[in-house]
């Protein structure tokens, strides 16, 4: 049995006089341990994905599908009931670490907290192993850091401070959204860093959602590419990175600048993602995508496996060659 | 803190000169006196009277000996219009009156205008929102001058459950219906500052977190959401609180329950100095009060306010 299973899992909002999907199908699944990185475009749906997967949609979202964590199916399951998953075997890390913590109240009681709610220990309890949290996120000085309001902390202290909230309770799973998104660049680094060895030492698996391919390359063993609330690509990262088959993917890496090839000019893909409420009709890819033929125009492609662990949903066959891109 | 507050005490004195000063200069300005009737009086009576209340002396010396009369002996001199009593004495017998009712009705105003607020954003686009937006928009539109006719017209004729005016030394019985009257317009406004207030908390990304940590959704509310959402209400309570404890013409009036606010209208048609002066630096020494509790208030509730 896996830890997650997610199959066919959709997200829909109601809005004044419609309703939008903003997810459609997505399936995958996930291994103790193991970390899996979910890509994507603003707005390609890969952050409602995995709110949904805890219930933490906004009041007008609903989901439907199968999420399956231990066995156990969470969709449709009642606020209280996952509220008993919530923190304790699924953890989240949100975008902005500026605005994700409360800002009126001192750090120590919003790590306490969730282990006086979770693991019923007494208050003293809780801010002990709380401090010892903040340690091990090399936060320096941790003791110190408890007492202070959020605002007293700097971005990156404030992202530790969130990180260890969510390791508190040993969980399972650790949903990051974007965690590195807000903070400059050198703090990312020691935050990827952090991520690693911290999930390594829990042994706690993780889902990191990001467009930022360095991360990906940095940290997950798997990789899922989603495109217009679909997913368009699955495999592990060396095959993604090293034999992408799908034109999104393909020109996710190729406009991505690499060190060690400083003369060759980047590739971006052409045009914008596409309206959620307005998909082009057959391959929501195909106005931007330069491998496309008449069937993309009318079809909308599948997602199949092509090879074991590996699979896509595009209606070409075979290998890429990146040279037809230019034309 | 404490500076802060010795500070803002600093200032309130020079407010509450100016305060005087303005007010005493209005209403020398105004005509008329407080013994201009439509009988009109002999000369020599008139310098007798005149020399009783030291109105014969200049006004700047008149001005002076009033401030000065304040500070050192806590007097507020006698009431022109009514001969056997001093301002103090009116004060004591309307103020204490008028506390009761307002501090009832500031409570009550509160604890319902906040709850039905939450409620209302907790239950955000549902009947019982609407219910409630319903009845703030209701609540205030009717002016208080109508509700306590129809309370009274209920309660007191109708179903004959409580008296519909007098005091009775505040009497329990006595107290429901002008605190009611008084309280339901503010209960309404609070809700709807409450509400809107409360819905832009909830929506923020500390609330999901808190949500994400597997929290209960009452302590998500009452541990993460209150404080934020409280804030905007507490600066509006300030002036609300001073309002209700200072009166109401309308209550007093309509009710018949002897607070300062029939004091109030009755001394300032009357042309009656010392009352109106009186009354007014108590109502301004009472908003400086309050205005200075809102201000720690919010520096208790929001840890990046450092005075």
């Amino acid at each position: 049995m896996s830890l997650l299973e997610v199959t066919d899992l959709c997200v829909g909002f109601h809005m004044p006089g419609r309703d939008v999907q903003v997810v459609d199908k997505v399936s995958f699944t996930l291994e103790e341990g193991q970390t899996l990185a979910i890509v994507g475009e603003s707005g390609s749906g890969k952050t409602q994905t995995a709110f949904s997967i805890v219930g933490l949609l906004a009041d007008n979202g609903y989901s439907w599908g199968s999420v399956k964590f231990e066995g156990k199916e969470l969709i449709g399951l009642r606020e209280s009931e996952l509220n008993k998953v919530r923190a304790e075997k699924i953890a989240m890390i949100f975008q902005d670490p500026m605005t994700s913590l409360n800002p009126y109240i001192r750090v120590i009681d919003q790590l306490a907290e969730v282990l006086v709610q979770h693991k019923g220990v007494s208050r003293q309890q809780a801010e002990a192993e709380s401090i010892r949290m903040l340690d091990a996120v090399k936060l320096p000085d941790g003791k110190n850091i408890a007492r202070r309001f959020p605002h007293e902390c700097s971005g990156g202290m404030r992202q530790r401070i969130m990180i260890a909230m969510a390791l508190l309770c040993r969980p399972k799973l650790l949903i990051a959204d974007e965690p590195t998104t807000a903070l400059d660049v050198t703090v990312q680094a020691q935050m990827l860093e952090l991520f690693k060895s911290l999930t390594d030492e829990f042994g706690t698996a993780l889902i990191m959602i990001t467009h930022d391919l360095g991360v990906v390359a940095g940290l997950a063993d798997k990789m899922m590419v989603m495109y217009a609330g679909r997913a368009v690509e699955k495999g592990t990262v060396d095959e993604l990175f090293y034999d992408p088959r799908h034109p999104y993917t393909l020109g996710l890496l190729t406009s991505t600048p690499h060190v060690e090839e400083r003369s060759r000019r980047l590739n971006p893909i052409t045009g914008s993602p596409p309206n959620i409420e307005n998909l082009p009709r057959g391959c929501t890819f195909h106005p931007r995508c330069a491998f496309r033929f008449e069937r993309c125009f009318a079809e909308i492609p599948a997602i199949r496996e092509f090879e074991p662990g590996r699979s896509k949903a595009c209606h070409c066959e075979g290998k890429l060659v990146f040279e037809e891109n230019v034309a | 803190m404490i500076a802060f507050i010795l500070k803002r005490l600093a200032v309130a004195i020079p407010t509450l000169l100016v305060l005087i000063i303005l007010s005493f200069i209005l209403m020398k300005v105004a005509p008329g006196s407080p013994f201009s009737g439509e009988k009109a009086i002999p000369e020599t009576v008139m310098k007798n009277i005149l020399a009783r209340y030291g109105l014969d002396k200049p006004q700047w010396q008149q001005l002076l000996e009033y401030i000065y009369n304040i500070i050192f002996r806590f007097d507020f001199g006698p009431s022109f219009v009514y001969r056997d009593r001093t301002v103090n004495d009116i004060i004591a017998q309307g103020f204490p009156v008028t506390v009761k009712y307002g501090f009832f009705a500031f409570i009550f105003a509160t604890v319902i205008g906040v709850a039905m607020g939450i409620f209302a954003a907790i239950r955000h686009n549902s009947w019982g929102d609407y219910l409630a937006v319903g009845f703030t928009v209701g609540a205030q539109v009717v002016p208080n001058f109508v509700l306590a006719p129809i309370l009274v017209l209920v309660f007191t004729l109708w179903l004959r459950w409580l008296p519909g005016g007098g005091w009775n030394d505040g009497q329990w019985n006595y107290v429901v219906l002008p605190v009611i009257a008084l309280a339901t317009s503010y209960v309404a406004n609070i809700a709807r500052i409450m509400r809107s207030s409360m819905l832009e908390v909830l929506h923020s990304n500390f609330i999901r977190t808190a949500r994400a940590k597997g929290m209960p959704g009452w302590q998500v509310i009452v541990k993460h959401a209150l404080k934020p959402a409280m804030l905007p209400v507490v600066s509006y309570l300030g002036p609300v609180f001073v309002g209700m404890i200072t009166g109401s013409v309308v209550i007093d009036l309509f009710f018949s329950t002897g607070g300062i606010g029939q004091w109030f209208v009755n001394s300032a048609l009357g042309r009656d100095y010392s009352t109106i002066l009186g009354i007014t630096i108590l109502l301004g020494a009472l908003t400086i009060a309050a205005n200075l509790v809102v201000d720690i208030l919010y520096a208790w509730i929001d840890p990046k306010i450092r005075y």
